[in-house]
């Protein structure tokens, strides 16, 4: 056997075992995380917002496609899409026909708030780096992360997101902000 | 060979005028300033349309692209050039990309939002409108948008802050792609990038530093393939001068190479080009020394069209040297033909002086320029000339058998003047001669660059303007209360539907006492907190929900007033302001710009409403023609008034009193024809008319006026002198036709239009002078002719 060959043979072995078999590092995660080329589910949120006096909860789908789509419809209490593609959000409510478009790159700072989530579904670090210090650790039977945004005038608006996951897929996303604190539970659809 | 005294005298000539060019050059400055190249205004509406061009706040914006490379270099390259802008500080705004309101500025603007935002009204604080906005708070704190609604919307329920920004969204059309702008519609990738220059609109200098800054800028940043497009009106009068100077270096290159042929074929002489080169430098040292006298500078474009126009100074020597007969010295030759050459001259001198009057500096340059030239010329030849050749003999060659036995049919041979009531009937039915009306094209600016700034100006969605409101007042706050005037004149036909908007001073800047109104409608903090409490029963806020929206309210009704003057503090909002809102001389001005509009009348009609004189409606299309027509009407009557005091001229010159008047109108009649057959194969050409032209006419009628007057004067005196003659002013004529013929060649359109009449009317003023001269002998054939 040539060497090529049972360097093929090894790699190959390499991706055959389950990538979470080995110990849970963060570009391992990440890796698992960009090898799902698409994936759906539903999420129930709550917004705990100081100036109110009860959280606002909601609930609804959230579908992902590699590499750069993301979708989060809201279907309780108001029906509402939230669409991310590429440079492109757009945020529909047919209740009230409004329809708004932007650019994220025109919006230094929603872009932030838009990556934690869609960069940590496309398992895409160098992104994630180039707004948040990341700190990773396992935690019981999956991992955590933590993001604190790299920017000041960032932070006023967004102290720290954390995302809980197991293996790749990715199942609460705590947000801390000027908005209060918002937690999101993701449960894969069958 | 010619002797020795010829070429020391010659050359020491030739050295003493390359030498006085080069001092005259180095002393004199050389303007390309756009004023010079814009008619004078004659109603208030177009003064102002001029000023505004001259010197308004249009005039300090640059516009640039960068394109022919990727997108990501080009956008590397736009906000390297970006930093380059702001860091060297002469920009008080540089745009290319996300402009975002700095932290400060954002502060400051939400400090002073209810006395900014055209929203604040009594009603906007009562309990029902309360009500409705909280829910609306609430529902937008369930949304995706929440982060934003929970920074701004417990400060401001009412939402004046974002009602505020909403009035400032413009209808942008650039695309932002990498952080920085690029045009939408482009074939290739172009980033885009808009300056506004610290510097005066007039101060030339700061202007040209200030595009300086740019390409230095762009150089620094390593653009490799890519290449930078700078456009505005500190970089036309610039272009319009270095695009002449371009087109006429190489018609001054290729028609020297092209007469020194002509020359060689006709005396076989290198000597003679030298000799004809002595008047013609002189006349334009003398034409460029005169305007840099009177005018303080010359222009770029004047000092090309000028030392195009004297190119005609050649046919001077020419017809001296060429018409000397055989026993004559050069001197005698001179002082027998200066009463005809003299004549000659003034009169085409006297027909350019009418541009002086004209009112048009650069055409009033111009004039001056061929005026000096012209009589410089003219006296050099006659009085230096003879003094610089002793004893040296240029033969011409006799003609080619074939022209001459062709001009000998042409003599006299009146049917041919037929052609002149042809091209009148011609000229009738094509409707007369078509006017330029296009402010732009009378100005010299390159084609190829006011495309670009069209280009630029469509991709960057700066609004085609159709009119505007122009507000003057001693001070910020006069212009900003007759601006609100206007607006609340011009929101009845937006309602209607006549008008789609407008952009107005006052909309980014309320005058101090719409923003003192606005301050005492806010309710007091305890009213509020009441109708807050009432407005919010059953929906989840707590008490204390709003405590920043009440602080507000109190500092708010305290808030000095932002006036002009606070406006380096916010430098998204100057910007706005800035094309509005300016200040000269100690005179504020304010422009309220219509856009969408469809009914100019019921404009009209508001605006005179409100019976304000120092409200103006300036529209911008009418406006222009008008001072297009008016600047052309005038030059046409000075033309005329320089045509008629040439016929009084040569009246006076070619006989006492009234019995001169039949010889003059003999004399002009060739010209008067050539210029109509020249307008009506102008016409037939498509070629709009301009003041250009009309110098250009002028110029040809000046020209031809030699050619009538020797052809005449020579025809009764024997065949070899009327040969002699004729063949002096064949020669005139080609060597005038090989300098004009070729600027119909060039890029400058004026200049292609001055080539093009002249060279029409110079053909047609000799074949008109030719069958109009008094028949003579017959032509010798070449082989009899004596050998001079």
């Amino acid at each position: 056997m040539s060497s090529c060959a049972k360097a093929a043979l090894l790699l190959a072995l390499a991706f055959a075992t389950p990538a979470f078999s080995a110990e849970t590092t963060l570009e391992g995660t990440m890796r698992a995380l960009a090898a799902v080329p698409r994936s759906s589910a539903t999420f129930s949120e709550e917004k705990s917002i100081p100036e109110l006096s009860m959280p606002l909860p909601s609930t609804g789908t959230l579908s992902w496609t590699a590499p750069d789509q993301l979708e989060k419809h809201t279907t309780y209490p108001i029906d509402e899409t939230l669409r991310v593609r590429g440079d492109r959000l757009t945020l529909e409510r047919p209740a009230q026909n409004m329809r708004r478009e932007l650019s994220l790159d025109e919006s230094p700072e929603i872009r932030p708030m838009v990556e934690a989530i869609r960069s940590t579904l496309a398992g895409d670090l160098a992104t994630l780096r180039k707004y948040y210090d990341v700190s990773f650790g396992p935690a019981g039977e999956g991992w955590h992360m933590r993001l604190v945004p790299l920017s000041i005038s960032i932070r006023a608006a967004l102290q720290q997101v954390d995302i809980h996951g197991h293996a790749a897929a990715v199942q609460r996303v705590e947000t801390r902000g000027n908005d209060g604190i918002t937690r999101l539970l993701i449960t894969p659809a069958p | 060979m010619p002797p020795r005294i010829v070429l020391l005298r010659l050359g020491g000539a030739l050295l003493l005028l390359a030498l006085l060019g080069v001092a005259l050059f180095r002393a004199i400055p050389i303007r390309a300033e756009m004023t010079d190249l814009l008619p004078p205004g004659r109603t208030p509406a177009a003064e102002f349309l001029l000023r505004e061009l001259r010197s308004g706040a249009a005039t300090t914006l640059l516009l640039a692209g960068i394109e022919s490379a990727p997108e990501p270099e080009l956008a590397r390259l736009s906000r390297a050039v970006g930093e380059g802008l702001r860091e060297s500080g002469r920009f008080s705004f540089v745009g290319n990309g996300a402009q975002d309101l700095t932290e400060g500025e954002r502060d400051l603007l939400f400090r002073y939002r209810y006395l900014l935002s055209p929203s604040t009204s009594p009603e906007l604080f009562e309990t029902p409108a309360l009500a409705a906005k909280l829910a609306a708070l609430l529902d937008g704190l369930r949304s995706a948008a929440s982060p934003l609604l929970a920074r701004f919307g417990f400060a401001d329920p009412v939402g004046a802050f974002f009602d505020l920004l909403k009035g400032w969204l413009g209808q942008s059309r650039v695309q932002l792609r990498q952080g920085v702008w690029f045009a939408e519609d482009a074939a290739h990738p172009r980033a885009l990038i808009v300056a506004r220059s610290n510097a005066s609109g007039l101060d030339v200098e700061a202007q040209a530093a200030a595009v300086a800054v740019f390409r230095d800028s762009f150089a620094a940043a390593g653009p490799g393939a890519a290449r930078l497009l700078v456009s505005g009106p500190g970089v036309f009068g610039a272009e319009a001068a270095a695009a002449i100077r371009a087109d006429v270096e190489m018609i001054s290159v290729l028609s020297a190479l092209l007469i020194a042929g002509f020359l060689w074929l006709r005396y076989r002489s290198l000597l003679m080009l030298a000799a004809v080169a002595v008047p013609l430098a002189a006349g334009t040292l003398a034409g460029a020394a005169a305007v840099a006298l009177a005018f303080g500078a010359v222009h770029g474009a004047a000092l090309g069209f000028g030392m195009t126009m004297l190119g005609v100074v050649v046919d001077y020597p020419l017809l001296l040297i060429t018409q000397r007969r055989p026993e004559e010295t050069l001197a005698q030759t001179a002082r027998r033909i200066w009463p005809t050459l003299r004549l000659a001259a003034a009169a085409a001198a006297l027909g350019l002086t009418g541009m002086i009057a004209s009112g048009f500096p650069i055409l009033a340059q111009l004039g001056l320029f061929g005026v000096a030239g012209l009589l410089v010329g003219v006296g050099v030849t006659a009085g230096l000339l003879p003094w610089l050749l002793p004893g040296a003999v240029f033969a011409p060659r006799p003609l080619p058998a074939v022209l001459a036995r062709g001009f000998g049919r042409l003599r006299g041979l009146r049917a041919v003047a037929l052609v002149v009531p042809l091209a009148g009937l011609v000229l009738l039915a094509l409707g007369g001669p078509r006017w330029e009306d296009d402010l732009a094209r009378l100005s010299p600016i390159p084609q190829a660059q006011r495309d670009l700034d069209e280009q630029l100006r469509r991709q960057l969605g700066a609004p085609d303007v159709r009119g505007l409101v122009a507000l003057t007042g001693p001070d910020a706050e006069t212009v900003l209360r007759r601006a609100e005037a206007v607006e609340g004149a011009l929101a009845p036909l937006v309602s209607r539907g006549v008008l789609g908007g407008f952009d107005s001073p006052a909309r980014y800047l309320p005058s101090t006492a719409t923003q003192r109104a606005r301050q005492a409608m806010l309710p007091t903090a305890d009213t509020m907190r009441a109708r807050l409490a009432e407005a919010a029963a059953g929906l989840p806020f707590r008490p204390d929900a709003f405590a920043r929206f009440l602080d507000a309210l109190a500092g708010s009704r305290d808030l000095p007033p932002l006036v002009a003057g606070d406006l380096g503090r916010l430098p998204v909002l100057s910007a706005r302001l800035g094309p509005l809102l300016s200040q000269a001389d100690g005179q504020w001005q304010g422009l309220v710009i219509p856009n969408e509009l469809r009914d100019v009348a019921a404009l009209r009609q508001a605006l005179d409403g409100l019976a304000d004189p120092a409200i103006l409606w300036v529209d911008v299309k009418a406006e222009t023609e008008g001072v297009v027509a008016t600047t052309t009407s005038q030059a046409l009557l000075w033309c005329g008034l320089g045509g008629l005091a040439v016929l009084g001229l040569l009246a006076a010159g070619l006989g006492r009193g009234w019995r001169g008047i039949p010889a003059a109108l003999w004399t002009a009649a060739p010209i008067i024809g050539a210029l109509l057959v020249t307008v009506t194969v102008l016409a037939l050409a498509g070629q709009r008319l301009t003041p250009f032209h009309l110098a250009a006419l002028l110029l040809a009628a000046g020209v031809g006026m030699d050619y009538a007057l020797f052809l005449g004067a020579s025809a009764n005196s024997g065949a070899a002198e009327a040969n002699r003659t004729l063949g002096a002013v064949f020669n005139c004529t080609m060597t005038t036709l090989l300098t004009f013929g070729l600027l119909a060649f060039c890029g400058t359109p004026v200049l292609r239009g001055i080539g093009l009449t002249v060279a029409i009317g110079v053909i047609a003023a000799f074949l008109l002078a030719l069958t109009l001269s008094p028949p003579s002998a017959p032509p010798l054939a070449p082989r009899q002719k004596a050998p001079n």
